[in-house]
């Protein structure tokens, strides 16, 4: 793949998504689902799993740890996810998915994990190179759905005229209004904390929403779900202290639950019915906000460099 | 069932006062019979205070065979079915949307029981014959969570699975006495509590013991009327170092608060000093 600009990459999240989900994968017989990643690989499998929890007939658990549960066996399928293929953490996963028989996919774009799926007989589906990994986030999905339905999960959506939404709503976002729209919002954040809460469907966005802020505008920022922040908590927080917090709900329901708690409540809603739909706007209108952000903040979106310093540091002891 | 409590619980709490009665109520818990039973998984569905307590068993059962999940969520996982036990803790029974969720679980047909002190929760247990496990009224919520560690791994101990159960057991005397010792010389905690005085904490834990970042969170929240947040290493290390190491110039009065506690992985030790050193 030819190198991309950040803004590039961004664009073409729709055109990602919809060409990983045509990939076409044997169907896979197992009966519990690994989501094993970290960081911005990590990102797919919680999305998707929030798409299917409620209908999945097979229990589907995302791991972020330097190892999966004991209790995986050979009837557990685990999806490995790691852009570069070299994090220390999802490696550790691969190792112990391996050592308890689990059935393994890798999605990843090469790195030590390729090597060692390529040496011990896994399936490999291969990421582009030259991506910020957080952005190959379309990819990831589309292809974490391809074998969600290898495994027989179902959609209760037509997901081609969902991914043909989202690139009406991309062009939406790129257009004078939505540019003025994510301005609007750009100004109530700045110089502020934002505390991003949703519903429990959508509490993966949230922490997209989180992790894109982090690297993207290089701010600290928190996520969670309404069932972990409770309504009346977050009301007196707001009102007891003024710290340049901010508190952002989003999804056209939280919105309405919340109505206007304070004056520094901002409400996102990307206005689609449909879980799946909405998630996936709320992702990308989330992406382009950080990055907007970061403009505004003179920051380098690419660069995340108290990454790869630690990286050096644990290369050094290692 | 009803486990046997004294009349009134306090009874079991040391002179310290209930707040501090950690290692007493995790003990009364563990005297809780049930029925031994087969099962091959649990869900403990919890959210609030109460799932400090879901969440410190899914963590440490993650070290066994035996799989036990933490649901902190309103939606109910479409695969739980028949073989499945289910737990329910409500401290109060009256959790936002409990109804739907005990209902919803009913249909899926699983092994449901429920623990609580009243509430709706205890209304619906008693008219369709729910298993219960009564919790003594009139505690704070964050106090039963003692409790609610020991009944729960009491429960797993019914199935088979008695490693959380030794666990606690073997850990009671040493809690006790660190907490009189923390009580006899309070000067750790006082540098803390000054250092995080009319600041914002966001504590960090690994991800194994998650659950103690979880209480700390909680416990400011509704102690000290603060905002507080918790989050888990590994994942810090990645997207949330980024934001951290930022001047961050807008949020001075944010701390961070990392909990050093041992894990399954010895990998995390290495982590978190090479994390400390990038954000110093």
């Amino acid at each position: 793949m030819p190198e991309m600009s950040v803004k590039e990459q961004l664009h073409h999240f729709p055109d990602d998504l919809g060409k990983a989900l045509r990939y076409k994968i044997d169907k896979i017989d197992c009966d519990c689902i690994l989501l094993c990643g970290m960081g911005g690989s990590a990102i797919s499998g919680s999305i998707v799993a929030d798409f299917f929890i409620k209908t999945s007939g097979i229990p589907l658990i995302t791991v972020k740890n330097f190892g999966v549960p004991k209790w995986a066996n050979n009837r557990t399928l685990a999806i490995i996810s790691s852009y570069s293929g070299n994090t220390m953490e999802t490696l550790g996963m691969y190792s112990t998915a391996r050592e308890r028989g689990c059935k393994i996919i890798a999605i990843t774009s090469g790195g030590i994990l390729q090597e060692r799926c390529e040496k011990d007989g896994y399936k490999v589906i291969p990421l582009p190179k030259n991506m910020q990994p957080r952005h190959s986030v379309g990819y990831m999905i589309g292809y974490t759905m391809s074998i969600m339905k290898a495994c027989g999960l179902k959609l209760h959506v037509d997901i081609c005229k969902v991914v043909k939404s989202l690139k009406e709503y991309r062009d939406y976002l790129e257009s004078e209004d939505g540019s003025k729209l994510i301005e609007r919002f750009v100004a109530s954040l700045s110089d502020t904390v934002p505390a991003v809460v949703t519903s429990d469907s959508m509490q993966s966005v949230a922490f997209r929403w989180k992790t894109q802020i982090n690297e993207n505008t290089k701010f600290v920022a928190f996520c969670g779900s309404f069932s972990e922040y409770d309504c009346s908590i977050i009301c007196n927080w707001a009102e007891k202290f003024d710290r340049n917090m901010t508190l952002v709900t989003i999804g056209r329901f939280d919105g309405e639950r919340f109505g206007s708690v304070h004056d520094k409540h901002i409400n996102v809603d990307t206005g689609s019915e449909d879980l799946i739909e909405s998630s996936l706007r709320t992702v990308m209108f989330g992406d382009y906000l950080s990055m907007r952000m970061a403009e505004n903040r003179h920051v380098n979106p690419e660069e995340v460099e108290p990454i790869v310093c630690l990286k050096n540091l644990l290369k050094k002891i290692s | 069932m009803k486990p046997s409590y004294a009349a009134d619980i306090s009874s079991v709490y040391s002179s310290a006062g209930a707040v501090l009665s950690l290692p007493e109520l995790i003990a009364e818990g563990l005297k809780t019979q049930f029925k031994v039973s087969d099962s091959s998984s649990l869900y403990i569905f919890a959210t609030g205070p109460t799932s400090v307590a879901a969440q410190f068993i899914a963590d440490a059962s993650n070290k066994y065979p035996y799989r036990v999940i933490s649901v902190v969520d309103s939606r109910v996982p479409g695969w739980i079915g028949e073989k499945d036990d289910v737990l329910i803790i409500s401290y109060s029974g009256n959790t936002p949307k409990i109804t739907e969720i005990y209902d919803e679980l009913r249909q899926s047909r699983c092994r449901i029981r429920c623990m609580t002190s009243g509430g709706i929760l205890a209304d619906m247990c008693r008219q369709n014959g729910t298993e219960t496990i009564y919790l003594p009224e009139d505690l704070d919520p964050r106090t039963a969570v003692g409790l609610e560690i020991g009944i729960t791994a009491s429960l797993l101990k019914s199935f088979g699975y008695s490693h959380i159960y030794d666990m606690l057991d073997s850990f009671i005397a040493p809690l006790k006495s660190y907490r009189d010792s923390l009580l006899a010389d309070p000067s750790r905690v006082n540098e803390v509590a000054k250092e995080l005085s009319g600041n914002i904490p966001a504590v960090y834990s690994v991800v194994d013991s998650v659950a103690a970042a979880k209480r700390w969170k909680l416990s400011i929240d509704e102690d000290v009327r603060s905002p507080a947040f918790y989050g888990e290493i590994p994942e810090f290390d990645h997207n949330e170092l980024v934001g951290w190491a930022d001047e961050n110039a807008h949020a001075k009065s944010l701390r961070i608060v990392v909990l050093m506690l041992r894990s399954e992985y010895e990998q995390y030790k290495k982590v978190m000093d090479c994390m400390l050193a990038v954000l110093e």
